[in-house]
């Protein structure tokens, strides 16, 4: 019973599309006219999340994992698929109850200095967000739990920070607090945004250990989003890389990052540059810029970037196979 | 020669009555040739350092002290007809937001033809079409660009189109300021790769200032570690990042996670934040956040003090601690 449980995925993604119609004149590849055009920025999406597990979703900038990040905690609806919470379906769940879903799963965004109203205190943030949701039975009680995870989150002293207002605080102690309001709701899953790419390099680490350390301690899912992948590595259990709207590859992350096997996956870890001078691995250089999400051409979309592609390749869909226990989307990986 | 040498700079700002120190006593030699990286984070002041190198900052709120000599000749004392001379001319700025440096109104090919005809006024404009047509494809862009506006290109292009802006008048020095951050990692890397041609190719000296220290290791020659206004440590990259002096290098090299870190150890950080750099410490400026810090860097300031190695590190600790470890 119990290993059942374990086992069942507390998120799941089921060919999540979302595409965004675009008035605009354009003239396709073949010369024809359209009017309108459809911009295909998550294209058949699925995966599942076990309870505690964390995914990290690389990609370039474009690629559409902000917008997936959106479509799991539904700020975004889908345009076709479902995103499952515990074997929910989202749409349900938020005409049902909208605060009870929010509670369930969380987002931390990118710019810490956005996500805050100016004119309220950190004690207003937090304890609202509490009265909100009806976690604790008294102002007193929300205060102190609110000082209990600020101390915890080591912004101290405690008491001081829930006098000040967002615009006295540094990005990294906004994101902390980001953080810690999302995980005030124990919710089963948080979905982070980037969230340390605004940050300075001396305290990122400090978010990322935040995120890793109370995601594990709460036992909640991540989903982290981020264009970095050694970042990404180092938090993730399984990484999914994500190019035009799809996974190209998913697999464990030190099995994604450090032996890729999809073309575009070990071409843009060769592009991440390590800070030791020394270790210089050869730079998969790819041409161009990805093709853009309106009316992505038939075949793999990679195939005019790609150093290993063939006529067939820009001919024929790819889709996603497992080989060595990983999802590859190439037909010229094979196991 | 240096072609670019800082003696004893300090940038203060005046703030409501008070005295921001930004810059504090920096001296530093840039050889011909040579790129340096200046790596620090937001607020330690790189991009004030290259304003003032530049001679941008606004002199009613501000106050630059010390000498900055470029090919010997003062920046900071020369009449302004001879600064915009060489401005462009001798060196030219590649800014962060590639999409504000350029006019919105104004074609591409527009808006850096003008700038040619400010420095070049005797150009007939099929001169000076060619001549922007050939920068093009220095970097790299199709010829058509020239007739295109900035919201029709993408970010990586609009990157491209402003360092061919800075080389449009061959400068001796490029500076970018954070120029490659914005990027994807496969566009900053085809970027960087091309700057790296052009230099060889033409000579140009480089400053790059950026808070990615994975830009520098791949790209520069020398780094320079800036922390709160002050140089924390200047030396060639593969001595610098990987057997750090000063404890503040050590500490941004470490919270780096690498494909060799191991997933299972914390990430180690600096604790703590910058200084107020209108109430600096009295000793160090890095001590309060040093986890080797003793006495004396609470009391007196280290002075810089030259390594092997071309190194120059500013830490009372330097040497004897380092080597123990």
């Amino acid at each position: 019973m119990k290993s059942e449980n374990m086992s069942r995925p507390v998120l799941t993604c089921e060919e999540v599309c979302r595409y965004y119609k675009k008035k605009e004149k354009h003239i396709r590849d073949d010369g024809t006219v359209a009017k309108t055009s459809l911009v295909k920025a998550v294209d058949g999406i699925s995966f599942q999340l076990a309870p505690g597990e964390i995914l990290g979703v690389i990609g370039e900038s474009g690629c559409g994992k902000s917008t997936l990040g959106r479509l799991l905690v539904r700020l975004e609806k889908t345009s076709s698929g479902s995103v499952l919470l515990d074997g929910e379906n989202v749409d349900q769940m938020i005409r049902a109850d909208r605060l009870g879903f929010r509670r369930q799963i969380q987002m931390v965004f990118q710019n810490p200095f956005d996500t805050f109203d100016p004119r309220y205190t950190v004690e207003k943030i937090l304890v609202g967000t509490m009265k909100l949701h009806g976690i604790g039975s008294s102002a007193g009680e929300r205060r102190e739990l609110a000082l209990e995870k600020l101390t915890a989150a080591g912004l101290l002293p405690a008491e001081d920070f829930l006098r000040r207002f967002p615009h006295e605080l540094s990005g990294g102690q906004l994101q902390r607090i980001s953080i810690l309001r999302s995980m005030l709701l124990s919710p089963k899953v948080l979905v982070a945004d980037e969230p340390v790419s605004m940050l300075d390099i001396s305290i990122r680490a400090d978010i990322i250990n935040l995120i890793y350390d109370t995601a594990r301690s709460e036992g909640a899912a991540a989903v982290f989003i981020s264009h970095d992948i050694t970042t990404t590595r180092y938090i993730a259990d399984r990484i999914a890389v994500m190019y035009l709207g799809r996974i190209v590859e998913l697999g464990t992350a030190d099995e994604v990052a450090l032996h890729p096997m999809h073309p575009y996956t070990e071409a843009l870890i060769s592009n991440c540059s390590s800070i030791d001078p020394r270790d210089r691995r050869p730079v998969i250089q790819i041409k161009g810029e990805p093709p853009s999400p309106v009316d992505i051409p038939p075949g793999c979309p990679f195939a005019p970037r790609c150093p290993r592609a063939t006529a067939e390749c820009s001919a024929t869909e790819q889709t996603l196979k497992e080989c060595n226990g990983r999802l590859v989307r190439c037909s010229k990986v094979t196991g | 020669m240096a072609i670019l040498s800082l003696h004893d700079v300090c940038v203060t700002y005046r703030s409501s009555g008070k005295d921001v120190h930004a810059i504090n006593h920096v001296s530093l030699d840039v050889e011909k040739n040579e790129s340096l990286g200046i790596v620090g984070e937001s607020g330690s002041g790189k991009t004030t350092l290259i304003m003032a190198i530049l001679r941008l900052l606004n002199p009613k709120s501000t106050t630059v002290t010390g000498q900055i000599l470029l090919d010997g000749e003062d920046i900071l004392t020369m009449p302004d007809e001879r600064l915009s001379e060489i401005r462009w001319q001798e060196m030219a700025i590649v800014f962060q937001k590639a999409m504000n440096a350029l006019s919105p109104v104004h074609k591409v090919g527009k808006f850096i033809g003008d700038l040619y005809r400010v420095h070049v006024p005797k150009a007939t404009n099929a001169e000076i079409r060619s001549r922007i047509e050939e920068t093009f494809e220095l970097v790299n862009l199709p010829k058509r660009i020239y007739d295109l506006y900035p919201h029709e290109l993408s970010g990586g292009m609009l990157q491209r189109v402003s360092i061919a802006m800075s080389l449009i008048l061959d400068p001796k020095l490029l500076i970018m300021d954070e120029a490659t951050t914005a990027l994807d990692v496969v566009t900053q890397n085809q970027i960087l790769e091309e700057i790296k041609h052009l230099e060889e190719e033409r000579g140009i000296t480089r400053i790059m200032i950026t808070h990615d220290m994975s830009v520098v290791a791949s790209s520069c020659k020398n780094v320079a570690v800036l922390y709160a206004g002050s140089l924390m440590e200047t030396g060639p990259v593969e001595k610098v990042l990987v057997e750090p002096i000063h404890p503040y290098t050590q500490g941004l090299v470490d919270s780096f996670p690498t494909f060799a870190t191991d997933t299972h150890e914390p990430l180690k950080s600096i604790g703590g934040s910058l200084p107020n750099l209108a109430d600096l410490p009295k000793g160090c400026v890095f001590a309060p956040r040093c986890p080797k810090a003793c006495d004396i860097c609470f009391q007196t300031p280290p002075e810089m003090k030259e390594y092997p190695g071309g190194r120059r590190a500013a830490c009372h600790l330097a040497g004897g601690a380092s080597h123990e470890e």
